[in-house]
């Protein structure tokens, strides 16, 4: 088994603030996830009723299902935060394999669970937006839609394997190779329509102007969106960090007191 | 068809995912303070034994 004990550092005593004087940024996963929480239910109203559509006709034709083009206010955010989780995912593998700290593994272990809560909103509203518009759910000739399944389906992998097999130093590493490479589709992900033009829509957001691409107010609620999505995605990588902290000094503490008993 | 319906199912989906995750987390959270605590506890009564 891994040691734990090294995770908080403080002698063994747990690093709550009873009084709920001291904080710092750590403690503020709470106050940023509620507060994004609120600004994504705000996002779905808005995207939903308010925000700018589709014209259903334009000069390069007819859009088959102009109303479904509203999933793209949280499908893009989505998709970016997931790839804020690969880093983050990427980052934990790194400094496992540097230090083999439990810090860097806790990081491991948020990066996989929100890469795959991200990843799973993304492949699952991609599909209804293009069997919609489309008529078919999936492109298998589409990179971008493939490398981003085999990127989720890392995710569900490290995060089913993290639960299922015995939390020992040689499955650590394993994961963490898995969660090294599996980085590598993130640039792919990410550039795979402009390397490779197929179906899905080309660096729409980034790359639009004036007169070429999506509307300035589309543009700028995408991004409005993708603000809020951030703050959530802050919040819930330090919750889920505390989660893991918490966690591992539970564990400590049960192999202390076995220690003992055994003594 | 304007594809109105496939946008609400598909930001259920989305905000079903985020709220069951962050609710995950906070149960999760509250649950291991209460170990940590219980663990606390049993140390402190140990200890007065000894």
């Amino acid at each position: 088994m891994v040691d734990c004990g090294s995770v908080m550092g403080n002698g063994g005593h747990h690093p709550r603030r009873l009084s709920g004087v001291k904080m710092n940024f750590r403690d503020s996963g709470y106050a940023l996830t509620y507060l994004g929480l609120a600004g994504i239910l705000f996002v779905s109203i808005i995207g939903l009723e308010y925000a700018p559509g589709l014209k259903p006709c334009t000069g390069g034709g007819c859009w088959g299902a102009p109303e479904a083009y509203r999933i793209i206010y949280l499908h893009v955010p989505f998709a970016w935060c997931s790839f804020l989780s690969f880093c983050v995912l990427f980052y934990g593998s790194l400094m496992w394999y540097l230090n083999r700290s439990e810090e860097a593994w806790i990081y491991f272990q948020s990066g996989s669970d929100l890469g795959l809560i991200f990843g799973l909103g993304v492949i699952t509203s991609g599909p209804i937006w293009a069997s919609a518009e489309w008529g078919v759910p999936w492109d298998w000739a589409d990179m971008r839609l493939n490398s981003f399944g085999l990127l989720t389906a890392i995710a569900v992998f490290l995060v089913y394997s993290r639960q299922s097999q015995p939390d020992t130093q040689q499955n650590r590493d394993t994961l963490a190779a898995i969660g090294l490479f599996g980085f590598v589709l993130v640039p792919i992900t990410a550039g795979a329509t402009k390397w490779w033009q197929t179906t899905h829509p080309p660096h729409l957001v980034v790359e639009s102007g004036d007169t070429v691409g999506m509307s300035p107010e589309i543009r700028t609620f995408l991004l409005i969106s993708f603000g809020l999505m951030c703050i959530l995605f802050t919040g819930l990588f330090l919750l889920s960090n505390k989660r893991y902290r918490l966690a591992a000094e539970v564990s400590s503490r049960k192999n202390e007191i076995d220690q003992e008993a055994i003594s | 068809m304007s594809g109105i319906t496939e946008a609400y199912i598909a930001y259920t989906i989305m905000l079903g995912l985020v709220i069951w995750f962050s609710r995950d987390v906070l149960t999760s959270i509250l649950s291991l303070e209460d170990e940590l605590e219980a663990l606390s506890d049993e140390e402190v009564t140990a200890s007065e034994e000894e």
